[in-house]
């Protein structure tokens, strides 16, 4: 590293609460995999609220061992503007902090961080944090649909797992009613293997290749695997982590949190205590509606 | 610019410019049906767009590649034959790419030439069909703001099949500094020999060679001598760009010297040629090709388009020459299957050579004899007697299959279509005897084919029990859907039991009666006497063929009719196969079939079923066909065809088209279905044409699909060639004879008398179930 370079970092999104405070400890060991430090990040909505709070919040944040900073503003757009400064690996959140969105299971101020931050963002549910000890990201689970622009935009991700040592496993969930994908170069489950002594494994090969031609070649040291799944996508992806020592599980936001969109991340986030990874794509047209 | 030597000037611009470039040739192609084009550059893409491009000409096969390939790419070069034994857990004989034909990288003032990098204003890919050739145009901008255009040809030489051709032109604006680079020529999976274009396989059992020479032009000034690659790496000035002629010629031989005889002969054959020699002779040959292999279709683009690829990838893929191997299930266009060879040459591709290229038919029936000692091998190794061959066949028909696969949920699968997938056995067979009646190629016969016919017949005889009920059963089977395997009396395999041995018998008869001689050599060679012949007698006309005596239904395999019935309308927008859905366990207990069974009976034998009960059996088996496999929907397009369901006929005819057309099954990365290629044309012809081969000539029950103005296909017929047309302003169809004695068909119901300048008329079938 050149002395220009900052120093790499976890930030993590905090605003005091138990809830919010989960989030901390699965920062540090990430941050320790990584060699990074963490920052803890709390925002005020004015300078009365920032004055009446930054003891309490700087012993508690002291009592927790973690660097604090201040902003004061809405939160959700301090958090995105933070997240932008140079050397920020990743972002550190839980599904919600003083507010609580039971039906999407991502509050408020966290579905603005995902939407709008270009960094991958690791969601924490605070219930499962409390399980158990937060262990090193070793394997990730990333989901893919066989779109180019799904797999582009995972670049980020196996740089990730390569500073993590960690492996990663690609997901193709394939339904009985699941209509491939209409972007260009998509790439699906085949739906004819004349022998599978050779379908598969090309198959494979085809799948590990293509998303290293479009999200610009994933690190040699990173190992791949690659499998198939089948039925409801949020509860194969759940059932696939749960079975396979899965320690995050990535997922590419191709669509904003609108009512009706984002199904997938809502459908695993609500299914599985696994941490959640979750980085933006371009937005995706429905299937059925590209020419 | 004065040269120094007019006449070399004007040798190098023969050299050069003796092909028509790119952008006429782009303006003289204004049928899209005669061409395949990509005008783009996706990344994801580039796998399957290799595949499509493939130049070959059945020994050399060179992928569409990037001309300065990237790291999407995956350029590779294929030689017929060219098997090692590849490293296990399990160690198993398959294909290995070549040294790399075309492998060289350019850099402008240091600038390397990628498409990935700086922008890209123009790319195209044309492959011309007619003359075998892919030529590209790419026009960039580097990083730095240079502006580049890179002009290329290539193809497999078909007048000299050793040989391998590429043109690049380069320019660019202002003087600059042009690397030239070998970007690694692909060889890191063979040995180096003692020469450095000599290499040998890993098992030491084959020696390949491989020369490359090339002509620099600079400017358009005097071109340099032929450089070897060692001489080629350098850095030169140019103003405007330059021109490179690549030649790379193979050899092939279990000996080093006879390897490199083959490549150094070609090569200077080839510089001796120069490009304006070779492409007019590469020409003239592809133009021959089609002259006997065109299928015209008149009304449907999408169609021609279709069965233009398939038919000129299937005229890529033999070199008549050759008959020590034979075509994988990707062919020449990429290392998927390991280039293994199966069923699939014989059942789906010979037909298409037998009837528009008898030689190259003959050439890959030689190398099932050529494989006959490992057929009768696996035989003996299995209790039986006979051939029985390999279900994946490589250089010397050895069992080449995986015993097991690792599934695509990390499951590991047994794999026992090596042990129990026996009717490929039945289908060398059926092309072997296929052959005989298109050709009456006795000297094939006598020397080749019966004794593959009679091998065949023993193993059948020797497969069968006679059990209680008075009936021979093949018991542990796997029949061709291959979603049920273990079973009993699979009908389809039980059928052409019976077919294979009661042709083992025929061939017997014929050679005792016309060529006794021979005959007496073959059966003493063979040690087969009038008792085993008998035997086989019996055992043909006692075979256990299941079927519903209610119904007339065909029973698959014994047990059939009990299974799970599984409404597939619940899964029609799948992106999966099958037995991925439903589970392999519960497909086994279901009735959901892989691929064409007892259908792709109703198109080999049609006369096993009653005419009344075809079209049942055909939409009973219909409907519980998942289609996992490539060669199910050109098998059902066929038959579709056959029985006047037209709209149905065409949806499987399209999608058999798309498999590598718009690589529909996500698989094309690793080369093309040649089955599905094949399959395309035996819909066209032996579906919608009817044509049915005879013992006594050719009949015809023609189909024209909606929207088709026009079919016409040409056939080979014992020495003579006709032309078939089927006409919708006519309404009819008509055989034209073009060259040979006189002969019958039959059309319409009636026998005819076909001469040349005499065809013969008859009226279309127009989507009503043909009886009889």
């Amino acid at each position: 590293m050149t002395q220009s370079e900052p120093a790499p970092k976890v930030l993590v999104a905090w605003d005091g609460s138990n809830a919010a405070s989960a989030a901390l400890p699965v920062a540090e060991a990430v941050a320790a995999q990584l060699g990074a430090d963490v920052e803890a990040l709390y925002v005020a909505r004015d300078e009365q609220e920032l004055e009446a709070q930054k003891r309490a919040r700087m012993e508690q944040a002291s009592g927790l061992g973690v660097a604090l900073r201040f902003e004061t503003g809405d939160a959700a757009s301090e958090i995105i503007r933070a997240t932008e400064n140079p050397g920020v690996l990743l972002v550190a959140l839980t599904t919600h902090g003083r507010e609580l969105e039971p039906a999407y299971r991502l509050g408020s101020v966290a579905e603005k961080v995902v939407s709008h931050t270009t960094r991958p963002v690791l969601i924490v549910k605070p219930e499962s944090a409390l399980i158990a000890a937060p262990g090193d990201l070793k394997r990730l689970l990333v989901p893919i649909d066989g779109t180019p622009k799904t797999a582009a935009a995972l670049h980020p991700v196996t740089e990730l797992a390569a500073s993590l040592g960690a492996a990663i496993d690609l997901l193709y969930v394939a339904g009985p009613d699941e209509k491939a994908p209409l972007e260009r170069g998509s790439m699906t489950a085949p739906r004819y293997v004349d022998q599978p002594q050779h379908g598969w494994p090309e198959w494979a090969t085809e799948v590990i290749q293509r998303l290293a031609a479009c999200c610009a070649g994933c690190p040699e040291q990173v190992p791949l695997r690659i499998f198939l799944g089948k039925g409801d996508i949020g509860q194969e992806i759940a059932r696939f982590a749960a079975e396979n020592h899965t320690d995050a599980i990535v997922l590419v936001r191709r669509s904003r949190f609108q009512p009706g969109r984002a199904r997938i991340i809502r459908s695993v986030l609500s299914q599985t205590p696994c941490f959640v990874i979750i980085v933006g794509g371009e937005e995706a047209v429905p299937r059925g509606e590209m020419a | 610019m004065k040269h120094r030597n007019p006449q070399a000037y004007r040798a190098a611009a023969a050299l050069f410019s003796a092909v028509p470039d790119f952008d006429e040739v782009s303006l003289r192609l204004t049928d899209p049906t005669w061409c395949l084009r990509e005008d783009d550059y996706e990344p994801a893409l580039e796998h399957e767009l290799e595949s499509r491009f493939t130049v070959a000409n059945g020994f050399i096969g060179v992928r569409g590649s990037l001309d300065l390939p990237t790291e999407a790419s995956r350029p590779q070069t294929f030689v017929a034959g060219l098997f090692d034994l590849r490293p296990g857990p399990p160690a198993l004989s398959a294909r290995v790419p070549a040294p790399q034909a075309f492998a060289i990288g350019l850099l402008v003032d240091g600038e390397r030439l990628d498409i990935g990098r700086g922008s890209v204003r123009q790319h195209v890919r044309l492959l011309d069909y007619r003359s075998g050739i892919l030529r590209s145009i790419w026009r960039h901008e580097l990083p730095s703001g240079r502006g580049v255009s890179l002009e290329s040809l290539r193809f497999a030489c078909l007048a000299n099949p050793n040989l391998a051709v590429q043109q690049l032109r380069l320019e660019f604006e202002g003087p600059a500094d042009v690397t030239i680079r070998q970007v690694g020529l692909g060889k890191d999976v063979l040995q180096p020999g003692n020469l450095p274009s000599l290499w040998s396989t890993n098992d030491g059992l084959l020696a390949i060679a491989c020369f490359q020479e090339v002509r620099l032009q600079i400017d358009r000034q005097d071109p340099s001598r032929w450089l070897g690659p060692a001489s080629l790496e350098s850095t030169v000035r140019c103003h405007r760009g330059l021109s490179l002629l690549q030649l790379t010629s193979y050899g092939l031989s279990n000996s080093a010297e006879s390897a490199a005889n083959q490549a150094q002969e070609a090569l200077r054959k080839g510089k001796r040629s120069g490009l304006g020699g070779l492409h007019n002779r590469h020409v003239a040959h592809w133009q021959k090709r089609w002259e006997t292999s065109d299928v015209a279709v008149e009304g449907d683009a999408e169609a021609q388009q279709a069965l233009r690829l398939a038919v000129y990838h299937l005229n890529s893929a033999v070199d008549p020459m050759i008959s020590t191997s034979s075509i994988g299930a990707r062919g020449l266009t990429g290392d998927g299957y390991m280039g293994h060879v199966f069923w699939d040459t014989e059942m789906f591709m010979l037909p298409f050579y037998t009837l528009t290229w008898p030689e190259a038919a003959r050439s890959l029936l030689r190398y099932r004899h050529q494989t006959l000692a490992a057929a009768r091998a696996k035989a003996h190794r299995l209790g039986f007697r006979g051939a029985l061959y390999a279900w994946e066949s490589t250089d010397t028909g050895e069992e080449a299959t995986p015993p097991y696969a690792i599934g695509p949920r990390g499951e590991v699968i047994a794999i026992r279509s090596g042990d129990l997938e026996h009717h490929v056995s039945a289908a060398v067979a059926y092309a072997v005897w296929q052959y005989w009646q298109a050709t009456h190629d006795v000297d094939f016969l006598l020397r080749y084919g019966a004794e593959i016919l009679l091998e065949t017949a023993r193993f059948w005889a020797s497969r069968c029990r006679l059990e209680e009920d008075g009936l021979y059963h093949i018991r542990n089977v796997i029949g061709p859907d291959e979603y049920h395997e273990g079973v009993d009396d699979n009908a389809y395999n039980n059928c052409l039991a019976a077919w294979n041995i009661e042709r083992g018998l025929e061939t017997a008869d014929l050679l005792a009666r016309r060529w006794p001689e021979r005959w007496q050599d073959l059966a003493g060679e063979l040690r087969l006497n009038a008792a085993e012949l008998e035997r086989w007698h019996s055992t043909a006309t006692a075979m256990r063929i299941p079927r519903d005596p209610r119904t007339a239904l065909l029973e698959q395999f014994a047990g059939y009719f009990g299974l799970e019935q599984v409404d597939l309308s619940d899964f029609a927008a799948r992106t999966a196969p099958m037995d991925v859905l439903l589970g392999a366990e519960r497909t086994r207990r279901s009735q959901v079939i892989k691929q064409a069974d007892v259908t792709m009976l109703l198109a080999l034998l049609p006369e096993v079923f009653t005419p009344e009960s075809r079209k049942h059996n055909f939409e009973y088996y219909e409907s519980r066909c998942g289609h996992g496999s490539s060669l199910s929907p050109p098998i059902h397009a066929w038959v579709a065809a056959r029985l006047g369901l037209m709209e149905l006929a065409m949806r499987y005819f399209r999608e058999t088209a798309a498999i590598d057309l718009n690589d529909s099954m996500g698989n094309s990365a690793s080369g093309l279905h040649m089955a599905a290629l094949g399959g395309l044309w035996q819909a066209t012809v032996f579906g919608f044409g009817g044509l049915t081969l005879r013992a006594d000539g050719l009949s015809f029950e023609p189909h024209l699909p909606e929207g088709w103005n026009r079919l016409c296909f040409p056939v080979q017929w014992r020495r003579r060639r006709l032309t078939v047309e089927l006409s919708r302003t006519r309404q009819a169809l008509e055989v034209k004879l073009e060259h040979g004695s006189p002969m019958t068909i039959y059309a319409g119901g009636a026998a005819h008398r076909l001469a040349q300048g005499k065809p013969v008329v008859a009226p279309l079938l127009f989507g009503q179930e043909v009886r009889g």
